[in-house]
């Protein structure tokens, strides 16, 4: 069962934890949030409408509660995991804006939570009890498809003018209207130096009979298949099927020769620490966590890697729409999208992070100058999005993926 | 026949002796990952997996609930089993007297109910009582993981009480009754005291089957509640806190405490 | 036996006792199961919206056999290793506590279901740690200077003992021990001693009253032990996962993915079925070989 990769950002509480101590970290993130808090707060002005600190909120219920299912470690929290710790960016929110928040990190798996929630109660016309969940993209395009989200309330989200410019025109939802990106990641090639002799460079290195045992892919199928398909020289954004069917004869012939050694969620993580693989297909976030002293490298392939990003999406008939706004409203002020990032290192959505992340300095600053978070143009250039299937299309090559990942 | 006599004593001791071997390295073979579970409480993991020695620390035990969400799962895990190894040691062991003690009509129809749910894969028991209850529209929760558990545990207590029972001698009970006893008094100083031992048993087993419990607990459990498996499961993928090991070790230690008190008092009834 | 003498009939008694633990288990388990089989027999016109139409597809049967031969094989073949390594394991550790520990009994026993008492997953993570790469058991080989040997009979693949199906079947006989010992012992705890005694003075050998007398009398353990650990052992897809790779996989996997990433509950309830039918018809004919009709389920 595969996972989404944001529990590293876990780590990244230990580690941060480790060297700044609790105490600093949330001073340094509201002082990162005050010293950029007029940028925003004139954006929001700008924006119109009530912006900010909701007073009271009329709309009836629709915006005392809210109730969020994300994936696990993919917001500050402090050491003992709770999420409204004062200095978090929950607790700031339920401060400014009155609205009570129930955050659960319940979300492990697309494809599990599709058969577990949204198919059986969305799918019957009922309403779930989470107001905002947050599927990877393309499950966001597929309830998208199924009409089972909310259209989002943009007069409510100024701030959702801070969406990067390269989320806007996806064919799935043009202009971003129903969903909000949450975070981004890029899917390369990890290995471990001290096993593999050399450095890696290309997804195909993850085929080199050297490592016969030693390597893992990823059960999500769009990374794996995304990165042998680069290999091979074909394009995954183009999604073709003949291209995609030559891709997983690849990773067959290597899963049954035993070349690939499993294919995994974000246990791969463990594997690699332990020496028991070599080399894997792994996401940009969990390597940036890990310690740096067990020598772990990472690189986007050079024929290229894959780029995903988390969306937040209203399900259909969500109690507390009003609400969510405010949310997606509160995370795209810049500040606070910085401190988000700040915890959980993978790319954000949100423009003017870089710089509210330089402006903090220390830690912070360093994480703006982190290519896996903030990759320039030539790096960007070499990410993909993994296309679009039809619902037939999508079914059968996960079928047959399914049957080869054993 | 003397010879036979002294062939057998000298053969004797060898064979106890490597039987006594034998159980030794069961024991260390049971133990070896609580061992590891353990010592690797007093681990300061370099990354986020506590699975590979670091170095020593006393942190994690000085702070072992520091991860409130470990703690209210196991909260949730220890109610839920006392709650369903109550119930199914009762239900479960009326069957299995009733099975063991009397013929009736039907009898054959419970024998095979008893010993399907134990052929099904858990995977199968979960997702179709999820099916049963969101199509009634029950609340998956608390009370959904305790019904799914009790009805799992029924046929494992069943099975441990029926091994135990078959064969008794029943003739016991009817000298009671013969003497003057009434049924249930019969049933409370003659029959309990002797089936307690397997009533004892499939208590404990039921117990520990439904702390244990991971797969058929996530289809039933909602999104409301969390035990311990599933609270690890979902983690283990993603880190390890060394907290969990800690949590184990008390978990360990609680046990190895009852047991403790349990033969010490076994004991003292056999000196007296 | 006396006991089959005392056997009550005709007494309403039994109901009662019966009826509690009977409804919950028609209530929870057989209802259940007829829904499932419903849905096994059903179409799901579209794969995203949870309408099934019941239309006696027997077709979902034979495509669940032919797809997943491989891994119903693999996974009764590992349950089964498991389960003989367990008897193997067991029976000695249950005969040396039935018949030699005296006073240390009842402590022994509880010993054992002691490790127990913490999640199989943390076990089974903690076996990840012995057996992994850098672990105490390779480092033992490597040591001894054993691995070639190892990796000759094939108890490590290319010099490791993690991610074999040697680990999926040691975790699987680990986590299911004590479903064997525990049965055998209460078995041959139950033999009236004064038959070992006379038992012992009719044959010469101890291997012959063994034989004889001790071992028929286990069956029923034994019989016990065997079903509680090869039917679960057979379901458990856990340790595939954590101690496996992708070609140890079980068909506990397959019906999860069927369920959870294919959407496919039609499929998912047929293979289910005829898992648990296999089962069944197993544990039928285990019971005639057994021979004793005192252990027909």
């Amino acid at each position: 069962m595969s996972e989404r990769p944001t529990d590293p950002e876990l780590a990244a509480a230990i580690e941060l934890a480790r060297r700044l101590s609790r105490r600093r970290f949330l001073t340094r993130a509201g002082l990162g949030m005050g010293a950029v808090a007029l940028g925003p707060s004139l954006l929001a002005a700008c924006g119109g409408g009530d912006g900010d600190g909701s007073e009271g909120g009329s709309a009836g219920g629709g915006s005392k509660k809210l109730s969020i299912s994300n994936w696990t470690a993919y917001i500050d929290q402090d050491d003992s995991g709770t999420f409204d710790a004062a200095g978090t960016t929950i607790d700031a929110f339920q401060k400014a804006s009155g609205v009570s928040v129930t955050y659960k990190e319940d979300y492990n798996d697309n494809d599990e939570y599709f058969n577990k929630f949204f198919s059986p109660i969305l799918g019957k016309g009922d309403t779930l009890a989470a107001d905002i969940v947050v599927p990877t993209y393309w499950m966001a395009a597929r309830l998208i498809g199924l009409d089972w989200v909310e259209e989002l309330p943009l007069d409510d989200i100024p701030n959702h003018a801070n969406l990067l410019d390269s989320y806007l025109d996806l064919a799935w939802n043009p202009g971003a209207t129903k969903h909000m990106p949450w975070q981004a990641g890029i899917t390369g090639i990890a290995w471990n130096p001290t096993l593999t002799g050399r450095d890696l460079t290309s997804a195909n290195d993850l085929y080199d009979e050297e490592f016969k045992g030693k390597v893992t892919f990823l059960t999500e199928l769009r990374d794996s298949v995304g990165l042998t398909m680069f290999g091979q020289g074909t394009d995954p954004a183009a999604a073709d099927l003949d291209d995609i069917n030559a891709a997983l004869d690849k990773i067959e012939e290597a899963a049954s020769s035993g070349q690939i050694l499993k294919f995994t969620g974000n246990e791969y993580l463990r594997s690699l620490e332990n020496g028991d693989v070599a080399a894997c297909v792994a996401w940009s976030g969990d390597i940036a966590q890990l310690n740096p002293d067990l020598g772990i490298k990472f690189a986007i392939p050079e024929e290229g890697g894959m780029q995903w990003f988390d969306t937040m999406v209203v399900p259909k008939g969500a109690a507390n729409v009003a609400a969510a706004a405010k949310w997606m409203d509160f995370v795209y002020d810049p500040a606070n999208a910085a401190r988000i990032t700040e915890y959980v290192q993978y790319l954000s959505p949100v423009k003017g992070v870089r710089e509210a992340l330089e402006a903090a300095g220390g830690d912070a600053a360093a994480l703006a100058e982190n290519p896996l978070l903030f990759p320039d143009d030539a790096t960007s250039s070499r990410l993909k999005v993994f296309g679009e299937l039809a619902q037939e299309d999508e079914i059968a090559v996960q079928s047959r993926f399914n049957d080869i990942t054993g | 026949m003397t010879a036979s006599i002294v062939a057998t004593k000298q053969r004797r001791p060898l064979r106890s002796r490597l039987l006594g071997f034998w159980a030794i390295l069961v024991y260390a073979w049971l133990f070896a990952p609580i061992v590891v579970v353990v010592a690797f409480s007093f681990n300061r993991p370099a990354g986020k997996f506590n699975t590979a020695w670091n170095e020593f620390t006393l942190d994690n035990w000085a702070d072992p609930f520091k991860r409130q969400d470990l703690t209210d799962s196991l909260i949730t895990s220890l109610q839920v089993a006392a709650a369903a190894a109550f119930v199914a040691t009762i239900f479960g062991g009326l069957m299995a007297l009733a099975t063991s003690r009397y013929e009736f009509r039907g009898k054959g129809f419970v024998n095979i109910l008893t010993v399907l749910p134990l052929t099904s894969p858990e995977i199968v028991l979960g997702s179709s009582l999820f099916t049963l209850f969101f199509a009634r529209d029950l609340g998956l929760g608390f009370t959904t993981v305790v019904i799914a558990h009790i009805m799992f545990c029924l046929s494992f207590v069943a099975l441990t009480v029926q091994a135990r029972v078959r064969g008794f001698d029943w003739s016991f009970e009817d000298a009671a009754m013969d003497l003057g006893s009434t049924p249930w008094r019969t049933f409370r100083t003659v029959t309990f005291p002797l089936i307690l031992p397997g009533i004892a048993a499939a208590a404990l087993l039921s117990f520990a089957l439904s702390i244990d419990d991971y797969i058929i607990t996530s289809f039933v459990a909602g999104d409301a509640t969390t035990t311990f498996p599933m609270r690890i499961f979902n983690a283990a993928k993603t880190e390890i806190p060394a907290q969990v090991n800690v949590i184990a070790s008390m978990i360990l230690l609680v046990a190895v405490a009852l047991m403790a008190i349990g033969a010490w008092r076994t004991l003292k009834q056999e000196k007296a | 036996m006396a006991a089959e003498s005392s056997l009550r009939t005709g007494r309403k008694a039994p109901y009662g006792l019966l009826s509690p633990g009977i409804l919950w288990l028609i209530l929870f388990f057989l209802v259940p199961m007829g829904s499932l089989l419903r849905i096994a027999l059903s179409e799901k016109p579209n794969a995203f919206l949870p309408d099934y139409e019941f239309t006696w597809k027997w077709d979902n049967f034979s495509n669940a056999i032919e797809r997943f031969q491989p891994e119903l094989a693999r996974s009764f073949g590992y349950a089964a290793a498991a389960t003989v390594l367990c008897i193997i394991i067991g029976y000695p550790l249950a005969y040396y506590l039935a018949f030699r520990a005296g006073r240390w009994r009842s402590l022994l026993l509880a010993l054992i279901m002691v490790p127990f008492f913490t999640s199989f997953l943390i076990r089974t993570i903690a076996w990840q740690t012995i057996l992994g790469a850098d672990g105490p058991a390779l480092a033992v080989m490597e040591v001894l200077s054993l691995v070639p040997v190892t990796d000759a009979i094939g108890l490590t693949t290319n010099g490791a003992f993690l991610n074999t199906p040697e680990a999926v079947i040691g975790g699987l006989t680990y986590n299911f021990a004590p479903f064997m010992i525990l049965p055998i012992y209460v078995s041959l705890e139950k033999i009236d001693p004064r038959l070992l005694d006379a038992a012992r003075d009719l044959y010469s050998r101890p291997s012959e009253a063994f034989r004889k007398i001790i071992l028929p009398l286990s069956l029923p353990g034994v019989f016990a032990g065997t079903l509680l650990t090869f039917i679960p052992a057979a379901g458990d897809f856990i340790n595939a996962e954590l101690l496996g790779n992708v070609r140890t996989g079980m068909i506990g996997s397959q019906i999860t993915k069927l369920f959870l990433r294919e959407s496919n509950y039609p499929e998912a309830a047929a293979l289910s079925f005829i898992f648990m039918a296999i089962i069944t018809v197993g544990v039928l004919l285990y019971a005639e070989v057994l021979g004793t009709d005192e252990l027909a389920a």
